[in-house]
């Protein structure tokens, strides 16, 4: 929580910022403490408003995709579990190292890899890449070095890199510096980018 | 806390301040099934936080279920009261922060 109470802003997977209220209908709530949706006549979830949400609550537009209050689309639909957004704080920790092949790049700053007698790309210890140079499954899905399970294929781009929030250095790499967490508490406490647009 | 002041959960096994379940001798996570080790203590944050984007996959945690039950105004803004203590309520009276979350 921030100082006065808040929830910190949260990266959405374009590395945009958004205030996770902006993204919540207008619900009353049973004695358990459960939203309670309305429908309309077709069937479709609304909050008191009139406006169209899923399952969890979230505002979505035709395509149920989540939308913030403005219509502005934060996550799209194929992002969401059980209609559940996923949740990136400015504290969240991850590095692109741990997920990236052994390769050198071209000048420019495309990976030279090669290619296994079947046709895969592989960098040079043999492990299988895709073309950004990402540590891949049999199925496409990136791994970490560890062979973990690191990133689906339903959040790659048509290019096979991962979503733009943790390939930017918007997250922390390691553990907290002194710096990092400084900037964190600053990140935390400013308004949504989205507030910010003109 | 135990008396020893370490994370326990329900159960009584050993947990760090997130509430994973870890070995107490190398404060490695685990798993709950049988033990096996998921993430190294090096790989976790300073929060005792697994990395991304396995802590980023929280899909289990709703905005609606976290904050208080309000009535808004007309820009749409939750309408918090304050109680006879000065603490910010929603309208059934639940303890919120000033944003409208609700805490114990």
């Amino acid at each position: 929580m921030t100082p006065d109470g808040d929830l910190p802003k949260l990266f959405n997977y374009n590395g945009r910022r958004f205030d996770i209220v902006d993204t919540i209908g207008q619900l009353d709530k049973d004695a358990n403490g459960e939203i309670m949706p309305m429908t309309d006549k077709t069937g479709k979830l609304k909050d008191k408003l009139g406006r169209s949400i899923n399952s969890k609550g979230y505002l979505i537009d035709e395509f149920g995709n989540v939308v913030d209050k403005d219509g502005r689309q934060i996550f799209e639909k194929k992002h969401l579990k059980y209609d559940e957004i996923p949740k990136i704080f400015p504290f969240t920790k991850f590095n692109i190292k741990n997920v990236l092949g052994d390769f050198e790049m071209d000048p420019l700053g495309n990976p030279i890899l090669e290619k296994d007698k079947n046709g895969n790309l592989i960098d040079r210890k043999g492990q299988r890449v895709n073309p950004k140079g990402y540590l891949i499954d049999k199925n496409g899905n990136i791994i970490n070095k560890n062979g973990k399970l690191m990133f689906i294929n339903d959040v790659l781009d048509a290019e096979g890199d991962i979503p733009k929030v943790f390939r930017t250095g918007l997250l922390k790499s390691d553990t907290a510096s002194s710096l990092s967490r400084l900037m964190s508490e600053i990140e935390r406490n400013q308004p949504s980018d989205f507030d910010q647009e003109e | 806390m135990d008396k020893n002041s370490k994370f326990i959960d329900g159960d009584g096994k050993n947990a760090n301040q997130r509430g994973y379940l870890i070995d107490p001798k190398t404060g490695d996570v685990i798993n709950n099934y049988n033990g096996e080790t998921m993430f190294k203590k090096g790989d976790l944050d300073e929060r005792g936080e697994v990395p991304a984007p396995f802590n980023v996959d929280k899909h289990n945690f709703n905005p609606h279920r976290s904050r208080g039950d309000f009535d808004f105004d007309k820009n749409g803004k939750p309408i918090i009261k304050k109680n006879s203590s000065g603490q910010f309520v929603d309208k059934k009276g639940a303890i919120v922060t000033s944003r409208g979350y609700r805490i114990n």
